[in-house]
Order: structure tokens, then sequence, then C-alpha cells
């Protein structure tokens, strides 16, 4: 499947790929030692925050999850270390 | 505003319906669906697996909305979390549609869990509400809209299912390639 931003359509793939095998095989097998795409996410991201098209409300969707504070683990992002909110 | 709602059973188990569900697009039933981006995903500290996606469709309204709504613009974005738990084996799915906010509003959820009295089979409730905004014959619209969603709804399920036996068709090629590669490698190991 395309990105929106078309030219991350490569990124997203290679992201995707790596995601699709650790969701199926370990997450949900219940081994979760945590997203192991780290590195592929970001690389995507990157890409997709500077060529998806303009628009006011997505601009402020992109923002929104870099600023917020998560007690989530961000998994594909920070790896599998627990932050506090 | 108008609600739907409908239940629906896959003959698939939960697992298998789950993967598909991530990995539905792009599928022949839903040419709409144009681009998917990943805006943020991260897991809690239960163990749950958020997601926040970007999905740009063409909204596929009837050409009869269309000219009431006065709009010419077909591509628009739609803003989808969705947490999967798989523990309770439960996955649900909120979107909405972040473009023509100030002429419609479409929300739906989608709620995929274990059949209660078979393990072998998923459940999927999904249920939509629809309001347009500031004209008249907004019922008229808003019911029309709700058919476009209930068939649209069919697409989905059968586009599930199509990635569901897309996804099967490559476990097989994989596990057919890896019988081949094994007398291969014997015979190969044997030659030295």
């Amino acid at each position: 499947m395309n990105s929106v931003g078309e030219a991350c359509t490569e990124l997203k793939r290679e992201y995707d790929q790596c995601f699709n095998r650790w969701f199926a095989e370990k997450f949900l097998k219940g081994e979760n030692d945590g997203d192991p795409c780290g590195q592929l996410f970001k690389r995507y991201q990157l890409c997709v925050q500077v060529r998806a098209p303009r628009n006011r409300r997505l601009h402020r969707l992109q923002q929104s999850d870099q600023g917020e504070g998560h007690t989530h683990r961000r998994a594909g992002v920070h790896g599998p270390k627990q932050r506090e909110s | 505003m108008k609600i739907w709602s409908s239940e629906h059973v896959f003959g698939h188990p939960w697992d298998t319906v789950i993967k598909a569900a991530m990995r539905k697009y792009p599928n022949p039933m839903n040419p709409c669906v144009v681009g998917v981006d990943v805006l943020d995903r991260s897991l809690d500290n239960r163990g749950r697996l958020h997601s926040h996606r970007l999905l740009s469709t063409e909204w596929g309204l009837p050409s009869i909305v269309k000219a009431i709504l006065g709009t010419s613009r077909t591509l628009t974005y739609i803003e989808e979390h969705s947490v999967v738990d798989p523990v309770e084996k439960k996955m649900e799915l909120c979107s909405t549609n972040i473009t023509l906010t100030n002429l419609v509003s479409v929300d739906e959820r989608l709620v995929y869990t274990p059949h209660p009295e078979n393990p072998e089979k998923t459940v999927l409730t999904q249920e939509a509400i629809i309001t347009v905004k500031g004209i008249s014959l907004s019922s008229y619209l808003e019911s029309l809209m709700g058919n476009t969603i209930s068939s649209n709804a069919r697409k989905g399920r059968d586009a599930l299912e199509w990635v569901i036996s897309k996804l099967n068709a490559e476990l097989e090629e994989l596990k057919s390639t890896r019988e081949g590669i094994k007398p291969a490698m014997a015979a190969a190991s044997t030659e030295k």
C-alpha cells in the first residue's frame, strides 16, 4: 500500500515488512519483548513529516503524537524502554 | 444523525482475522483507499498495541450527494486508532474523517473478538454514526450514506476474506519453497 506521501512508499514498505513479521510471529503469540522495527519506523516517519500533503488538521495530527506524554512504551520509536508520563 | 450497526461472523480464528485486518490494504474490494500511513505506534503497560494511522481515500459519496453538498473534492483523509489486546483477544478500531468535516462526519467503530461458542470463528461488531451538517435534506442524505456504508462494510468483510486467502497462499508457497530447499541442501552437502 502506498504512503500518502508518495516518495515515502519504499521506506514504508520496509517498515511494514518488519512490523507485519513481528506482529504475526511475536506479538500475537504473546512474545512481547518490544517492537524491533524502531530504526525503520524513524526513517519512514521523518519522510512522512516532510512529504505528506499539507492540511492543517493533518499537520496537527502528525505533530500531536510527537509531543504527547505517553505512559506507553513506544514501539518502533524508542524501543522497549518504559516511559513515565 | 444516522446510526448504523451490524454483526458478522468470520469462519476463521481471531489471530488469522487480526493479521489480515492489519494488512487490509491494498485489496481489490476497496480500490478507493489509495494511501495508508502509520503516524504512531506504541505498546502500553498492559501489553496492548496502539496504532494511529492515516488513510487517504475516495469518499465514495453517491454523485447526488456530491452534487447537493456542492463539493467536487474526491480525496479525503480518515484518521484511525486501533488497539490490539493479544491476551484478551480483542481488537478495537475507531475511525473518523478529518476532511470535509464542515459537511459530514462519519465515525466508525469495529470490534473483533473470538466467537464465544467457537474459537475457530471471529465476531465483528461494527457501528457507524453519520451526521450531515448545515443543510436541509440532511436525514435523506444520511440515509443514502448509511446505504453506502452498509455496502462498504460488506466489501470490507470480503476484503478481509481476500487478504486471509492471500496470506494462506503466501504461507503455503513459503512452506513448499522450504521443502524444495531441504533435499537440494542435503544433496549439496553429500557432494562435498
